[in-house]
């Protein structure tokens, strides 16, 4: 299969490729893009390990051609950070043991920060079905929850300061 | 990566330390740096974490050499077969293949196996295939070319012969034999007997017999096994995830008929390994290839791939009866298992050995007889899985010592209470462990939730309709390293002229947090804060052998080795100006300060010599547990250090549907120091999910299932508040007290689970896990009343 | 677009266009992609791929006088977030259990029938609601009843040069209860042992019309007409106990890694029984 032209645009940066139409956008981010923080683990749609998000939506990069994600947004693990700074949900999973061996844990940003964007307060039952779209073997899960509560938490009390500083 | 400061919240009640149990009021503050000598008992962030969290680290799969080929391995698709190849020379060109390997291209010995005496396993069947998923041939070629490979078309003939699928036809008289010395495919027997077993049995006023069955147990690494090799002159380099390089090294000189020191094995991060990433997998493939080739060549493997050719915890059959006095003494345990070791030996002489050594459980048994047999079949390679078989054995004996506790008429806590091994009573090998016997204390702190759940339990079940509710208690011990095998880890550490620490630390960190571990001993035991230390992984070609990521042994050896190199250049430091021992060092850029009495002396590193090692100073230690061989009847010293545990399980059966939701586990452990308690917290959970999953869920089926969505482990959703209970009752041997966690963690769920299932409803299943489908079949067998439809 | 005369990867905006390069390309079809990819395993695809999540005529769902409109290109999350009757509550509830969350985003209902698969979550529901579905060629429209659309494991009765346009729901029952039960064994993420959907139109306190499908317990789900009839006049007290066994001749549960026939069978009953009561409680 011949390669073609394709416009992605990937961490707010527009990357022209000559892709394969055939190929996969975890594929591409990969090998073409060498962003290889998005993981495959199950082939077939079980695991998360390649969740990305498309236009701040989580989807599988694993059963998404490259070529049908033109003109959208695409968010990996490597644009999760903030201005140079590590996200509020990266460093608090990395604080309370949210990775153990880490290979979900790309998967598991991209979920947890959709959860975060489009759900101010979660609850308990929103977080527990949030973590239940990816899998991970190492942590039992139990210290993602406390994670995604410290970056709440670490979130609310930047939104704090900087509104005291508002006020000042 | 700065550490969000603050007291750990304790308010969202799913773990909670019970701080009464470990030292009282110690806080609980997580820490990315800590003072010098304050790293030990801290919670420390992981050194590793930044990577993991920006996805910046390297994973097997996550390098690819410029120009690497791509490797594809051809698989049988029977579980026996023969087999013969076509034109192999005219499919390669018609595919525009770079070249096919088959067993004629093995330059070495076509045989590998992580025990070097049972080694049996080829890089490629030579004539008959033993498994479905064994390896008989492999492509490399450019990436295009080998991506489309339809490798069902390969030219090859295959002759399906009839497989040995179970123990009892492998154990059948005239069945065929799969290697060569092996008598009715018995691979190894285990044997661990005291007192006199039968007399005990026969005079016991209360007696139990229990029988049951598990199934293989697949490792679901969400990392399937990857890497690349490529040959640097007369030198083979592979780059793959594993959790033992030093042994990697070993097996693929032998492959390749190359020395040992030609081989280096870089380790990638390790996307979950939990035993199954000890065995080769990619490695030999690809060695052979970048060898023959002069090339870079890489391979991943796919989920379907990795499940049916990677090995497997191994499937148990159990019987066993025990017999206790009227006053709930145990008095004997007679105990028999056969694993189905699968069709080559990987860890099966391990997992042999170490069940009979342990199913006693953490209690005095004076008359104990414990035989093992592992069986080869047709199947996938059963080989280690977080326990070494314990796990299986644990099934077995904790829910027979239920079942003793309930004719005794004893409450079943407190029957494993009266029978906890202490520190004066012999194990069932004969030793007299003296310290650290801290079984009797987790039990103790189960007490006050056992009492309360069962209240509860009672409480619901006496207005509840379908739904039953159950509480569970099971314990556990386990030999930290090998069993009775040495076991050494040595460990560098070396003082740069910038006044940095270089810590060339092997242990593979497989998620478990051992670099972490590892550098917060080290760096206590030499006095300097965790800050200054650099990180060397376990590339063989520039750090000692740590050994294994196995048998719960790196907090255990390679801490303790930490612990001694640490020590070593704290005092190499104190010898350069000849200060006593009682001096503080303190390390500044480019120099270390020695505080004596009321002396300062200044050493400026610019000034020393550079060693061999490109440091200013360099300390190595190495330890090896001290362990005693053990005799014909299994008596003497298989392991220096034991970690203890018990778990308490609270579950709702749905006596409709068979359906079992836990609700709450407590988990208490022995850890002997806490060196990092985030750390041990997340190996209890994940250990706690695992066993959650192979008492409910988890069964792998050779030739069925082959996947993520049919084979089934725990969700988020599926994994109940966890409490851990952290008790420390320390072993003079370890790190400062320190003993293992990572299998202890699993070991006792699944029983306590089953346990819970009993005194729901009063079943014991015979097979497990306990699927829906079981379960209700078992309730409908037994009428239990309240769950027949009325 | 064309390479070396043969097409290979396209992804038309009108329907006209899609209907077009399926027919010329005589290649797959490719929606949400979350079966697509998984059932090729390790093989590259070998037809041409007629990309169709860009077709302008398959977008939304639509309300109109008599039916509702699902569009052969909505996915999960679009049908979960649609305003939506009460009837549809067992559908969203199968939504919501498709997969994972990522699935739902991208996967669609009618690729979700396409599939045909005996465990697929959606399809009891969309049988309870007496849903049809419309299939276009270049030629001809037709519309077919979804029990005569899945024909059997992975079968069903599109053409291969047909797309999937729209699943089509009448408006007969809107206000009607409905309740939805999937049994697996684990909590997420699962392939359905049982699935049950109830649909109970109820006028004073009686039930004047009701649909029971269950799924994962035959080649293709099936509703319980007997029971349906026994149901019809029925008063809501103690209506779980109107179903039996006998009810549940419909299906033939098969033995497979998730769980044995027996047990399905036994399942399916007591899920059915569960859900006629849930349904009825909710009046």
């Amino acid at each position: 299969m011949k390669k073609q032209l394709i416009e992605l645009r990937v961490n707010g940066r527009p990357r022209e490729l000559a892709v394969e139409p055939s190929k996969l956008l975890l594929e591409t981010l990969r090998q073409d893009l060498q962003l290889t923080g998005s993981k495959r683990g199950c082939d077939d749609s079980s695991c998360g390990a390649c969740t990305v998000l498309i236009d701040g939506v989580p989807m599988l990069s694993c059963t998404l051609l490259a070529a049908s994600c033109e003109g959208q947004e695409i968010t990996t693990v490597e644009g999760v950070s903030e201005h140079g700074a590590l996200a509020a949900i990266q460093k608090a999973y990395g604080d309370w043991g949210g990775a153990q061996c880490g290979f979900c844990t790309p998967g598991f940003m991209m979920t947890v920060k959709h959860l975060l964007a489009t759900t101010a307060n979660p609850s308990e039952a929103e977080i527990r079905e949030a973590l239940s779209s990816n899998l991970c073997r190492c942590t039992g899960y139990s210290q993602m929850y406390q994670a995604i509560k410290a970056a709440i938490e670490a979130e609310q009390k930047g939104m704090d300061s900087l509104s005291q500083q508002v006020a000042k | 990566m700065d550490a969000i400061g603050g007291v750990l919240c304790r308010c969202t009640g799913y773990r909670k330390i019970i701080s009464a149990v470990i030292d009282a009021g110690r806080e609980q503050i997580l820490m990315s740096s800590a003072p010098a000598g304050t790293a030990v008992g801290n919670r420390m962030v992981r050194l590793d974490g930044l990577a993991k969290i920006t996805g910046k680290e390297i994973y097997g799969a996550d390098e690819i050499p410029s120009g690497a080929l791509l490797l594809r391995v051809i698989r049988c698709p029977f579980h026996r077969a023969g087999f013969q190849f076509g034109d192999l020379e005219k499919y390669a060109k018609q595919n525009a293949i770079t070249c096919v390997l088959t067993a004629k291209d093995v330059p070495g010995e076509n045989r590998y196996g992580v025990i070097p005496k049972f080694a049996d396993q080829p890089v490629f069947a030579e004539s008959e295939a033993r498994f479905k998923g064994e390896a008989v041939a492999a492509v490399a070629g450019a990436q295009a070319a080998v991506e489309k490979l339809d490798l069902t078309q390969f030219p090859v003939v295959w002759n399906e012969l009839p497989a040995l699928m179970t123990i009892d036809q492998a154990l059948t008289p005239g069945a065929p034999q799969l290697h060569h010395g092996r008598e009715q495919n018995v691979l190894v027997r285990g044997r661990v007997v005291r007192g006199d077993v039968d007399a005990a049995l026969r005079n016991a006023e209360i007696t139990a017999e229990l029988e049951v069955e598990t199934g293989f147990v697949e490792h679901a690494c969400i990392e399937p096994e990857a890497g690349f090799a490529r040959r640097a002159g007369d030198t083979i380099e592979i780059q793959a995830c594993t959790q033992s390089p030093y042994m990697d090294r070993s097996d693929i000189a032998r492959i390749l008929g190359i020395a040992e020191a030609s081989v280096r094995i870089i380790p990638t991060a390790v996307g979950g390994g939990f035993g199954t990433k000890l065995d080769l997998s990619v490695q030999p493939f690809l060695a052979l290839a970048a060898w023959k080739l002069n090339l870079p060549v890489r391979m991943v493997y796919s989920r379907t791939e990795s499940m049916i050719s990677t090995t497997k915890r191994h499937p148990a059959r159990m019987w066993a009866k025990a017999g206790a006095g009227r006053d709930g003494k145990l008095q004997a345990l007679d105990f028999r298992a056969d694993f189905n070791t699968g069709a080559y030996s990987s860890w099966g002489p391990t997992v042999s050995a170490r069940v009979p050594v342990h199913a006693s459980g953490p209690y005095f048994v004076p008359h104990y007889r414990a035989l093992t047999r592992a069986v080869h079949t047709h199947l996938v390679p059963a080989g280690a899985f977080r326990g070494f078989g314990v796990p299986q054995m644990a099934i077995a004996q904790e829910q027979l010592y239920d079942e003793l506790a309930d004719r005794v008429g004893m409450d079943r806590l407190e029957f494993r209470i009266l029978n906890s091994l202490t520190n004066d009573l012999p194990t069932v090998t004969g030793q007299v462990l003296g310290e650290g016997v801290g079984i009797r204390a987790c039990f103790e702190a189960l007490r006050p939730r056992w009492k309360a759940a069962r209240k509860e339990a009672v409480d619901f079940n006496s207005s509840a309709q379908h739904l039953r509710r159950g509480v569970g208690v099971a314990g556990m011990w386990y030999g930290c390293g090998n069993t009775s095998l040495p076991n050494p880890s040595t460990m560098r550490v070396g003082l740069k002229s910038d006044g940095r620490i270089a810590l060339h630390q092997g242990a593979v960190d497989i998620g478990q947090g051992s670099a972490t571990v590892v550098t917060q001993i080290c760096a206590d035991a030499l006095g300097c804060s965790i800050d200054r230390f650099d990180l060397l992984s376990g590339d063989t070609s520039i750090t000692p052998d740590c050994g294994k990521t196995s048998a719960s042994r790196q907090t255990f050896v390679s801490g303790k080795a930490a612990y001694m190199a640490g020590e070593a250049l704290r005092r190499e430091i104190l010898r350069l100006v000849k200060a006593c021992d009682c001096a503080k060092i303190s390390f500044e850029n480019g120099s270390v300060e020695v505080h004596e009495d009321k002396k300062l002396h200044r050493i400026s590193l610019a000034d020393l010599p550079i060693d061999k090692h490109g440091y200013v100073l360099t300390a190595e230690a190495t330890f090896d547990p001290p362990t005693r061989a053990l005799d014909e009847n299994g008596q003497g010293m298989p392991y220096a250090v034991y970690g203890f545990g018990a778990h308490l399980a609270e579950i709702e059966v749905d006596t409709e549907l068979g359906t079992i939701k836990v609700l709450r586990i407590t988990a208490a452990h022995d850890v002997g120091r806490a060196i990092n308690p985030t750390l041990i917290e997340g190996q209890i959970e994940g250990g706690v999910a695992q066993g959650i999953g192979m008492a409910l869920m988890e069964e792998f089926f050779p030739g069925k299932g082959e996947n993520l969505h049919d084979y089934l482990i725990p969700s988020a959703g599926d994994i109940p508040p966890i409490e851990s209970i952290l008790i420390e009752d320390p072993s003079s041997i370890g790190p400062y007290g320190a003993k293992g966690i990572g299998e202890q963690a699993v070991i006792p769920t699944a029983p306590a689970i089953l346990n819970a299932l009993h005194d729901a409803i009063g079943i014991r299943l015979r097979k497990i896990p306990a699927t829906p489908d079981r379960v209700r079949a078992e309730i409908l067998r037994c009428g239990i009343t309240g769950a027949s439809r009325g | 677009m064309w390479f070396a005369g043969v097409y290979v990867y396209l992804r038309p905006t009108t329907l006209e266009e899609a209907l077009e390069a399926l027919y010329q390309s005589r290649g797959e079809l490719l929606a949400g992609g979350t079966d697509f990819y998984p059932s090729l395993g390790e093989r590259l695809p070998a037809k041409p791929i007629v990309d169709i999540t860009r077709v302008r005529e398959l977008k939304g769902i639509t309300r109109k006088p008599d039916l509702f409109r699902i569009g052969g290109g909505a996915t999960w999350t679009e049908l979960i977030k649609a305003p939506l009757p009460r009837c549809f509550d067992a559908l969203k509830a199968a939504a919501r259990e498709i997969g994972s969350v990522q699935i739902q985003n991208r996967g669609t209902v009618a690729g979700n029938l396409c599939n045909a698969s005996p465990a697929a979550d959606s399809v009891p529901a969309l049988l309870a609601l007496d849903a049809a579905v419309e299939l276009a060629s270049r030629s001809t429209v037709r519309r077919v009843a979804l029990q005569d659309f899945i024909l059997g494991n992975r079968k069903t009765a599109r053409q291969a040069d047909e797309i999937l346009t729209a699943i089509l729901v009448p408006r007969a029952v809107d206000d009607a209860l409905s309740t939805f039960l999937k049994l697996g064994a684990r909590r997420y993420l699962v392939i359905s042992i049982a699935i049950v959907a109830v649909v109970l139109d109820i006028e004073s306190g009686k039930i004047r019309d009701a649909r029971v499908a269950v799924g994962s317990c035959s080649v293709r789900a099936q509703r319980l007409t007997d029971l349906e009839q026994r149901l019809r006049g029925a008063s809501l007290s103690d209506i779980a106990e109107l179903a039996a066994e006998q009810h549940l001749k419909p299906l033939s549960p098969i033995d497979d890694v998730r769980a044995s026939a027996s047990y399905r069978f036994d399942s399916a009953l007591t899920l059915v029984r569960r859900a006629l009561a849930q349904c009825a409680a909710k009046c």
